[in-house]
């Protein structure tokens, strides 16, 4: 786990950039919207003056994800004839790619994304997730279950397809 | 679970840790993390730890209150102009980056402020030089510095897209116009009647 309480240098503040942007993109799965989720929390902790320690922009980043979550969800409601941008193609522009993965990803729910990042990616341990996310540590652990399962068995039907291609 | 299972449940692990991994942020994001954080070090000195000892505190503060009144002559100076026009710009090329298409068909500058009414602003044409010639397809709602502020896409003779940001500004920090290159967006700024003006394209114009 890093280290949340350190003042962050040019590399800490490099990869501690890397590691709120993947957080965001874990919850939103799109690049554009996580970089704005990063970019508001920066801002907004800088009109505060700080305190510019990991956990607390890890925070700000959750915010600022789950707000636009919620805003883009009633805004797709009300917009339904606009198809928003697909996020496996946007994804696939970007670094190295595993588009099945990807598109597996796509079809979990954010709270099951970001579950699964904070415990695979991260590594915490199931209370640090639960804490993170301000659930119980039972409903994290059928979360992560039944986010696992889901892309299991998405990743098969990916492969059942590459396989009669 | 059995020893194969085992091994397929951690190579299904690795590939989620892999792909989340390859997954970076853009160059401007990190500018505008960088730009951000030495525009709030001195705010840094303030924020005492628990194990810091009341000597170094007081230390501390004197010295930054000395820093303050030895800075007073200086606040607002050519270089914090600067780091504020540099953080605007890096705000406009990130945004700039991501190619979103307007939200709504507009023709004219004018019409902006009817065709979206949150702005709380009316946008005005432009008339900087380095407009000249290109046409207005639409535009969107977005935000620079936590401001809210329109986004307009336009286009040259030769097809190649460029954002416009039109914000409230008092022009503060700006003295007459910017240009400044980042990660390959090439970025205007200029003030005029209380609206900052950004004009951001993938080339230099």
């Amino acid at each position: 786990m890093p280290d949340t309480q350190a003042q962050p240098g040019g590399d800490d503040l490099d990869h501690m950039i890397g590691r709120l942007y993947r957080y965001a993109l874990a919850i939103r799965h799109d690049p554009a919207a996580a970089e704005d989720a990063v970019h508001d929390a920066l801002v907004r902790v800088c009109e505060k003056g700080g305190p510019w320690e990991e956990a607390y922009l890890r925070r700000a980043v959750r915010h600022r994800a789950m707000d636009s979550v919620k805003s883009d969800s009633r805004r797709i409601r009300r917009e339904r004839e606009h198809a928003p941008v697909h996020s496996e193609a946007v994804l696939d522009s970007r670094g190295e790619c595993d588009a099945d993965l990807a598109a597996a990803l796509s079809s979990l729910r954010p709270i099951e994304r970001e579950a699964i990042y904070l415990a695979v990616v991260e590594g915490l341990a199931t209370k640090h997730v639960a804490a993170a996310m301000g659930r119980p540590r039972g409903s994290i652990l059928s979360l992560i279950h039944r986010a696992k399962l889901r892309l299991g068995q998405a990743l098969a039907h990916a492969a059942g397809n590459h396989r009669h291609e | 679970m059995n020893e194969h299972g085992s091994d397929e449940h951690e190579q299904f692990e690795h590939r989620i840790r892999e792909w989340y991994l390859s997954q970076e942020p853009s160059a401007s994001l990190r500018t505008l993390a960088f730009d951000v954080r030495s525009s709030r070090d001195v705010s840094g000195l303030f924020r005492g730890s628990g194990r810091r000892t009341l000597h170094l505190r007081i230390g501390a503060f004197g010295a930054v209150a000395a820093m303050i009144v030895l800075s007073l002559s200086l606040i607002r100076t050519a270089s914090e102009s600067r780091s504020h026009v540099r953080a605007i710009a890096a705000e406009i090329a990130l945004n700039h980056e991501k190619h979103l298409d307007p939200d709504v068909v507009i023709e004219h500058y004018e019409s902006a402020g009817g065709m979206l009414p949150k702005l709380g602003f009316d946008p005005a044409s432009p008339t900087h030089p380095a407009t000249a010639g290109l046409r207005l397809a639409g535009g969107r709602y977005c935000s620079i510095r936590g401001a809210m502020a329109v986004q307009f896409r336009l286009y040259d003779d030769a097809g190649a897209a460029f954002t416009m940001y039109q914000f409230p500004h008092g022009g503060a920090g700006l003295r007459g116009e910017s240009h400044i290159e980042i990660d390959g967006v090439d970025v205007r700024l200029w003030s005029r009647d209380g609206i900052m003006f950004g004009l951001a394209s993938d080339r230099v114009r």
